[in-house]
């Protein structure tokens, strides 16, 4: 046997010395084993042409599939590391050739024509490269001409040459790809099988790869019509074929174009192609062990599930395919995936540990915030009964994003999330459930801990309002919030954003969010949002560390739909105050009247703590919205108070505020600069905590909006104010009537409003116009309207009638004293009417409240009010504390006087009451003013013919001082039974009684409300138009109204004529008949020494009879000169001298003549 | 008829040293009689260790031959030095003899990048692309595209396939084309494993076979093509690396396969010593290259000799040729080989050594001798020509280093075994395997022995020839006494 110096297996083997032999062909140094599996890339030189690198891949090829053939092959060699190479190229093009975010394809030709040489003719050096290529054009399968596609990859920003085409091997790889990626740190390239990296040096041949890849390559290797050059190539695909037939079987894959400018990447004719994005998902969604498993009542509905992945994952499973399983070493980086959106999402992301497979997937990331967001307050706890929670006691807001509750709805929250304190860290726990054709169902735990700089402290609060929420389409425009935002303004994570979702954590919904104030002395600002439509979670976003952290707050609102029960609520819009009174229509009765109130049980608006409960020293339980908060955002409870509204209204110890209650708004510093700020809470809202407010500074209440629009009606700012006083009102009727225990149908609440019949139609019709419009808004536009307003002074009469069906068949007089005016209604029962009908002459003169508590013409000047001035000195010398405290509102030059009275009375703390028991002498200004009253009416029923009321009573807030004075029922009786008679010339029936009325405020309201609910008996298809009566069966009668304006001229006469204000001033006798009335009316007080003398006893005056020197002083012309003058021709100056009368101006003349009075009482007392 | 050799590389330098050892020892290369190599090393690597021992050593031959032999003595005369060389500058016979042997084609000093060689920053984008596509473009890993051309193209034929095409473009290759003629033939040596000649040899092929020049373009080529034979010291920096040898011969082997030129070789000689142990000094290029011989370059040469010695109807049709030994075996002796081979081979290879052994040997020792004394050869005074002499002394030196140590290297992965030169006083134990039988009355071949053949040869010379020649001849005759003493090769 010989020995050759060969080295290949030859098969001539009888060789001595130099002997002809075989040519070598490939076929035999197939089986020569390569010494190394190293430089796989830099291996490709060995062959003397500049494109040897298609040649090595060839050879490698050839080599491979020879030694496939004969089950020879070595796993690490060098061949099979190229061909690995090759079809790891060919596999992530497979993957993803059409991602162009991932690759970048540019065509080379090189023509060995003239033309194709000509642009290397420039350097030598050119021309030599080109004399190397042309010899490699020269050989097949090039037959002149070099086509190449250069494959460029992408990772980000930065991109490498991979690799090219060839007609050997349809793809070869770069020799410089593996360093440059490494050196520019592009990530691990991975391929479709378990942990398979390509391009590493772990070699994997053809039958390993996954099951659809391997079917594509056959297909590949065996297109009909390939060019011989590919021998090679197809030849080693066959030959795996037939020692891996069971490899070959899989379903092959759907494919799309790689596309290369306008035509398909393809090689030889032969197109490279990719897997098809549906094929390839599908092909996972069949296959994944980590599919989510959602409940049945999930949102979504995608037609590819997500999977669910964790980094470092310990589950095993098929991942995305059966050659393809989990690697539980894989990493996902947040930072690659974390703000991502659904679409983006289902749209495919590239899944972890594998290379530019697109497939949907979620992880921990996905559902945790990366922040936990804690309230920093002491004390400060989530209300677990308005807000979802997960623990008890709970501090911290949820820290997931909304997108887990697409998936997860919320209701089921608590299945998937859990918390726990370890080691004194709150630890949450997501339980997800995946599953999948060989796991089935398994759960994905993962465990999240938030370290101090993971935390957020939340300083702030909010509130939403109305805490209702409808699912009735016929209300769904009750869905409409305010959410207030308080926040600590040096809070080391500021919040910058509340985000409002739907339930299903996709669907925002717009918050407008507008500041409202930046308190800085309290550190605190307040921010309202306004949204138009339900949402069901709120994500608060904060600034920490110069990025975002969010979380999320779930309220649980008070489900409500549209009842069945008729309601009807009543609003006394009055000048001082406002009340409403509400009641249950049942059978066309009203089966109660009750003041709105807003209890524990009801209530429409909720901060986010848990209120304490508490205790008063009386025993009574309630709940503290205000300890609760702790001390950190303690001004929240303030600003709510002032800003928002009342947690609770009524008798309830929860908030000072019950109605009646100032009319007033609160409004912005921002309000009156722009006309278009008309939103409610932003801009104003109605002023509750005035009366309670400790800061006067920088907080703008507004009185007298009943009148606001008389003086300048088209004021858009004044409109705005009583526009935003009605929404509000509307919207808490709204509210509290969908939350009554029998909630109500609002296409049938009614609403009712009563007037003074004093005030002009024109304001009136205004008034109504606005409110009516809001009521459209917060009712819809199907709601019933307003029904006709009720004149105040009659109002009472429907209140009394329905405790006591009698007065209807007396006389009966209502005296309604508000702060503007007062209202009165006389009934007249002689004469043949219809039974069902009473008529009334009603009556109304701006003599009221202001009379006594104002200061005149300087309205803002406290001291001009005698009574005040003398108070403040009491209070300062008898309680310097209570001094100290309300001194700011004494000293306001802001604050009309009269509102510094009504905040006066407000609280017995303040002794108010005690200056009349300290200084007696100051009941003369009030019983003068209720005299006077009492004088008018008396002429009036003179003047009409009618016969003096056996039944009195009094409404109206204003008339409250009568009680002050009179605290005795009996007394007023007989003083009042006095004057009438005094005052008429005619004795009134011996039966004449005063209605003991508690609350007189209230009885407008009551009144109205009765008023309303005969028009629903009278007339069930009313359109609530005038009210008149037909086809009525019912015995009770209604008051038919006799506006009568008596002016109060001593002389009747002048009564009859139509006489406007201007004639009042030119006219001498129309004058002087005036004065002479009212010099009438004084000289009747003070004319009868038993009336004097009872009076200075049962008020302990020393000398009653003297103060008609203050008004008639002796030797003094009252027509020229004395404050009776004075106040009339000042009043007169205040009218329209072209307006026809219509305040009585009898009273003008004691416009500010009590005033004066107490002032000049004031200036004598002593302390 | 003159051969044109091309040895292309380090492999191809150190294949032609074996050559001239082998046209020293005398060789009859075929039956003419006006027999002209012209020897042409092809290297960029001008400073190359390996390439410069050979030119040297050419020069030498050539020196040699016109000294001690007479130029115009035949080719197929017995004596050493008897094939003529002539350099492939000086090809007109009408021009001098005198000057050195010129075999070093000027195609070297390429001092700089490859890149810069194709004025790579010139190029179009995309055409840079391509060149990233297909060559190592880093710095100091293996470069391909920055790689400097002055220490050849160390293992990238897809280097010195371009490199290469600028060989056409070198006046003296002009020249060489311009003056071959139709009896002329080619021969072609080169490594496939490694670089320059992997690269040159194809492209050389191409140049020939597309030369305008008819008689070039369908010359007879003969090449041997050597392949992996020795390993070189695994160095992680080095741009050699021995273990990638089978993978690089893989692939050329390959597209030689497809290479419609490279099928157009009339004879093609395969050689290869795979799988051997040891390894030699991994040293890059440059001087410091300078490796011992191995006996597959000796064999690669003897491929130049059968190739030459085939008549022009045996190489009609292009054929490959492979060379057996009657066994294998590390170290391996003359005694495995064929008889042919020996016969062809080493029989000449045998007297040039006992030539050499007694030249610097036994002579210098035999003043009592009569041919030493300065009426004859006047060896004491270097035959009259001390440079000649004293470079005739080198050479039979260089023989022994080349044949007694360099190829039994054990290093060389396969050692052989071929003569010894270590005893003083006999020839006896000359040739591996084969000692000279002595006995009581057979002393075998002495010093004694020697110097009687030695006077006796010189003495029948005639005398009026040179001195230089009678020393040569006196050599020759004895050399060939002492191979008739030996008997057969073992």
């Amino acid at each position: 046997m010989p020995h050759i110096f060969r080295f290949h297996n030859g098969t001539n083997n009888n060789i001595y010395d130099w002997t002809a032999s075989d040519r070598i062909t490939p076929g035999m140094i197939r089986n020569v084993l390569d010494k190394t599996n190293v430089l796989s890339s830099a291996a490709g030189t060995s062959i003397p042409t500049p494109i040897a690198r298609l040649f090595l891949f060839r050879t490698a090829f050839e080599i491979v599939a020879g030694q496939v053939r004969e089950q020879t092959a070595v796993a690490n060699s060098i061949y099979a590391g190229l061909v690995s190479e090759t079809l790891d190229l060919l596999e992530l093009l497979y993957q993803c050739g059409a991602d162009s975010s991932r690759f970048r394809y540019e065509r080379w030709v090189f023509e060995n024509t003239d033309e194709g040489l000509r642009r290397f003719q420039g350097r030598p050096g050119h021309r030599l490269f080109a004399q190397g290529l042309k010899q490699a054009a020269a050989q097949a399968p090039f037959n002149g001409r070099i086509d190449l596609t250069l494959i460029f990859f992408r990772d980000g920003a930065n991109e490498v040459l991979l690799g090219g085409t060839s007609p050997f091997t349809f793809v070869f790889t770069s020799p410089n790809f593996k360093r440059k990626m490494k050196l520019l740190k592009f990530g691990r390239v991975s391929g479709l099988v378990s942990g398979d990296v390509l391009f590493d040096n772990s070699y994997l041949p053809l039958e390993q790869r996954e099951d659809a890849f391997i079917r594509y390559i056959e297909g590949l290797a065996s297109t009909p019509g390939i060019s011989a050059s590919f021998s090679g190539f197809s030849e080693y695909a066959a030959n795996c074929k037939t020692r891996f037939p069971l490899r070959f079987t899989a379903q092959p894959p759907a494919l799309q174009d790689i596309r290369v400018g306008d035509t398909a990447l393809q090689v030889g004719q032969i197109p490279l192609r990719q897997i098809s994005q549906a094929d390839h998902r599908q092909r996972i969604a069949d296959h994944s062990d980590f599919k989510l498993r959602l409940p049945a009542d999930t949102h979504f509905s995608g037609a590819l599930t997500p999977l669910f992945l964790v980094s470092k994952m310990t589950l095993d499973g098929q991942y995305t395919s059966p050659s393809n399983n989990w690697q539980p070493g894989t990493l996902i980086s947040e930072a690659a995936y974390h703000a991502d959106s659904l679409a983006e999402i289902m749209e495919g992301r590239d899944l972890p540990g594998l290379s530019a497979v697109r497939y949907p997937f979620l992880s921990a990331f996905d559902f945790f915030e990366r922040a936990l967001v804690r309230f920093k307050s002491p004390g400060y706890q989530l209300n677990d009964q308005r807000f979802v929670t997960v623990i008890d006691h709970q501090t911290f807001a949820i820290p997931l994003k909304p997108l887990f509750f697409h998936f997860f709805p919320i209701h089921r929250l608590k299945e998937y999330l859990t918390v726990e304190l370890v080691e004194g860290r709150l630890s949450f726990t997501l339980r997800i459930p995946v599953f999948g054709p060989t796991k089935q169902l398994r759960t994905v735990v993962c465990h999240k801990v938030y370290s101090d700089i993971e935390t957020v402290n939340y300083s702030g609060i909010m509130g939403i309002f109305p805490f209702t929420r409808t699912d009735d389409a016929s209300l769904a425009f009750t869905n409409q919030y305010t959410v207030a935002s308080y926040e600590k303004t040096n809070a080391d994570a500021p919040l910058k954003s509340l985000t409002f979702y739907r339930e299903d954590g996709l669907e925002k919904i717009k918050g407008i969010p507008a500041q409202r104030t930046n308190d800085t002395d309290i550190n605190t600002s307040s921010t309202y949002y306004q949204l138009n439509h339900a949402f069901d979670m709120i994500q608060l976003t904060f600034i920490k560390d110069n990025s975002s952290a969010s979380a999320l707050i779930i309220p649980k609102f008070q489900v409500v739909r549209n009842g069945d029960a008729t309601y009807v609520y009543a609003i006394d819009f009055g000048t001082s105050n406002t009340h409403i009174e509400y009641g249950l229509v049942s059978d066309g009765k009203l089966t109660q009247s009750q003041p709105f109130e807003i209890g524990e049980e009801q209530m429409q608006m909720y901060l986010l703590h848990q209120p304490a409960r508490a205790s008063r020293f009386e025993g009574e339980q309630f709940l503290d919205y205000e300890k609760s908060l702790g001390g950190v955002i303690d001004k929240a409870w303030q600003l709510t108070m002032r800003e928002f509204l009342p947690f609770q209204i009524g008798p309830y110890a929860a908030t000072p505020v019950r109605f009646p209650f100032r009319t007033a708004t609160c409004e912005s510093t921002a309000f009156i600069s722009n006309p278009a700020n008309d939103r409610l809470f932003v801009d104003a809202n109605i002023g509750f905590y005035m009366d309670y407010d400790p800061a006067v500074t920088n907080v703008r209440y507004k009185t007298d909006l009943k009148w606001l629009l008389q003086q300048a009606g088209n004021d858009p700012l004044h409109i705005n104010r009583v526009k935003l006083f009605a929404r509000q009102l509307l919207l808490m009727i709204r509210t509290k009537a969908l939350l009554s225990p029998q909630p109500a149908d609002l296409q049938r609440l009614k609403i009712v409003l009563s007037f003074p019949i004093s005030m002009g139609e024109t304001l009136k019709q205004r008034l109504i116009g606005l409110f009516d419009d809001q009521r459209k808004e917060v009712f819809g536009a199907d709601a019933r309207p307003l029904a006709s307003p009720v004149t105040e002074s009659i109002a009472p009469y429907y209140q009394l009638k329905s405790q006591n069906i009698k007065i209807q068949n007396d006389n009966f007089c209502n005296i309604d004293i508000g702060g503007g005016t007062t209202d009165i209604v006389l009934t007249r029962t002689e004469g043949n009417g219809p039974v069902n009908e009473l008529q009334c002459y009603c009556a109304s003169f701006r003599f009221a409240g202001r009379q006594l508590w104002s200061s005149g013409g300087n309205e803002y000047h406290s001291d001009d009010n005698g009574i005040v001035a003398y108070y403040k000195k009491f209070i300062y010398q008898v309680d310097p504390a209570v001094y100290n405290r309300i001194r700011h509102q004494l000293e306001s030059k802001t604050v009309k006087t009269e509102d510094i009275v009504g905040y006066l009375f407000s609280d017995p703390k303040f002794r108010f009451k005690d200056v009349f028991s300290e200084h007696p002498a100051f009941r003369v200004v009030p019983l003068v003013h209720y005299a006077a009253i009492i004088f008018y009416i008396s002429r009036l029923a003179v003047w009409q013919g009618i016969a003096l009321p056996r039944t009195l009573s009094f409404s109206g807030k204003g008339s409250e001082y009568i009680r002050l004075i009179f605290p005795d029922a009996q007394d007023l009786r007989g003083f009042t039974f006095r004057l009438l008679s005094i005052f008429s010339g005619a004795q009134p029936r011996p039966d004449f009684m005063i209605e003991n009325v508690p609350e007189p405020k209230v009885i407008t309201a009551k009144g109205a409300l009765y008023y309303a609910v005969e028009d629903v008996t009278d007339a069930p298809s009313d359109d609530w138009g005038s009210g008149t009566t037909t086809g009525i069966v019912s015995r009770e009668k209604k008051l038919i109204k006799n506006n009568v304006v008596y002016k109060g001229f001593a002389e009747p006469a002048l009564e009859e004529k139509a006489l406007n204000y201007g004639e009042l001033s030119t006219n001498a006798a129309l004058y002087r008949s005036l004065m002479d009335n009212v010099q009438h009316f004084f000289e009747q007080l003070f004319g009868q020494p038993e009336l004097v003398q009872a009076i200075n006893k049962k008020l302990e005056i020393n000398n009653f009879g003297e103060y008609k020197q203050f008004f008639l002083p002796d030797g003094t012309d009252i027509y020229t000169s004395g404050v009776l003058r004075d106040s009339f021709k000042a009043a007169v100056l205040q009218q329209n001298p072209a307006d026809q009368i219509s305040d009585p101006p009898f009273f003008f003349a004691l416009d500010y003549a009590l005033i004066n009075l107490s002032k000049a009482i004031a200036e004598q007392a002593t302390l | 008829m003159r051969v044109f050799i091309f040895g292309i590389g380090g492999t191809g330098a150190k294949v032609l040293r074996s050559l001239t050892m082998l046209l020293a020892s005398g060789i009859r290369i075929n039956d003419s009689s006006d027999l002209t190599l012209v020897p042409i090393i092809v290297d960029t690597d001008a400073h190359n260790g390996n390439t410069a021992r050979t030119r040297d050593l050419l020069r030498s031959y050539y020196t040699l031959r016109r000294t001690f032999v007479g130029a115009q003595a035949a080719s197929d005369a017995p004596s050493f030095f008897n094939t003529q060389l002539r350099s492939f500058n000086r090809l007109d016979a009408t021009s001098s003899d005198a000057a050195d042997l010129d075999v070093q084609l000027n195609f070297q000093n390429q001092d700089d990048t490859f890149a810069n060689f194709i004025h790579y920053h010139g190029l179009e984008q995309q055409d840079k692309d391509v060149l990233e596509l297909l060559y190592n473009d880093s710095l100091d890993e293996a470069p391909e595209l920055h790689l400097n051309l002055n220490v050849g193209f160390k293992g990238n034929p897809n280097i010195g396939s371009v490199v290469f095409n600028d060989l056409k473009n070198q006046q003296q290759f002009k020249n060489l084309e311009s003056s071959f003629t139709a009896t002329d033939r080619v021969f072609i040596i080169s490594s496939i494993f490694g670089g320059t000649g992997a690269s040159g040899f194809p492209t050389l092929v191409k140049l020939i076979r597309e030369s305008d020049n008819a008689n070039l373009a369908t010359t007879k080529i003969g090449a041997v093509t050597v392949m992996p034979y020795f390993n070189v010291d695994a160095e992680e920096t080095s741009r050699i690396q021995s273990a990638i040898f089978d993978t690089k011969t893989k692939s050329a082997l390959s597209f030689y396969a497809g290479d419609q030129h490279m099928n157009s070789i009339q004879a093609m000689y395969y050689l290869a010593d795979k799988d051997q142990g040891g390894s030699l000094r991994n040293v890059e290029g440059g001087p410091d290259q300078l490796t011992d011989a191995h006996l597959v370059e000796f064999l690669a040469a003897t491929a130049i000799v059968d190739f030459i010695g085939k008549k022009d109807d045996e190489l009609l049709v292009p054929q490959c040729y492979e060379f057996g030994a009657e066994s294998g075996g590390n170290p391996l002796t003359i005694g495995a080989f064929a008889e042919h081979t020996k016969q062809r081979y080493f029989r000449p290879l045998a007297a040039f050594a006992y030539a050499a052994k007694m030249a610097t040997d036994l002579i210098p020792h035999m003043r009592a001798e009569a041919f030493y004394n300065g009426k004859e050869l006047n060896i004491d005074g270097k035959l009259g020509v001390p440079s000649e002499y004293q470079k005739l002394l080198q050479f039979f030196a260089e023989f022994q280093k080349w044949s007694g140590t360099e190829m039994s290297n054990k290093d060389n992965g396969r050692a052989f075994l071929s003569f010894y030169y270590g005893d003083r006083d006999h020839l006896n134990q000359l040739l591996h395997g084969k000692p000279i039988p002595t006995g009581f009355f057979n002393k075998g071949l002495t010093q004694a022995k020697v110097a009687g053949w030695l006077t006796k040869n010189e003495d029948g010379l005639p005398k009026d020839r040179r001195k230089t020649e009678k020393y040569l001849d006196m050599l020759y005759m004895t050399a060939q006494q002492c191979l008739a003493e030996l008997g057969q090769l073992p």
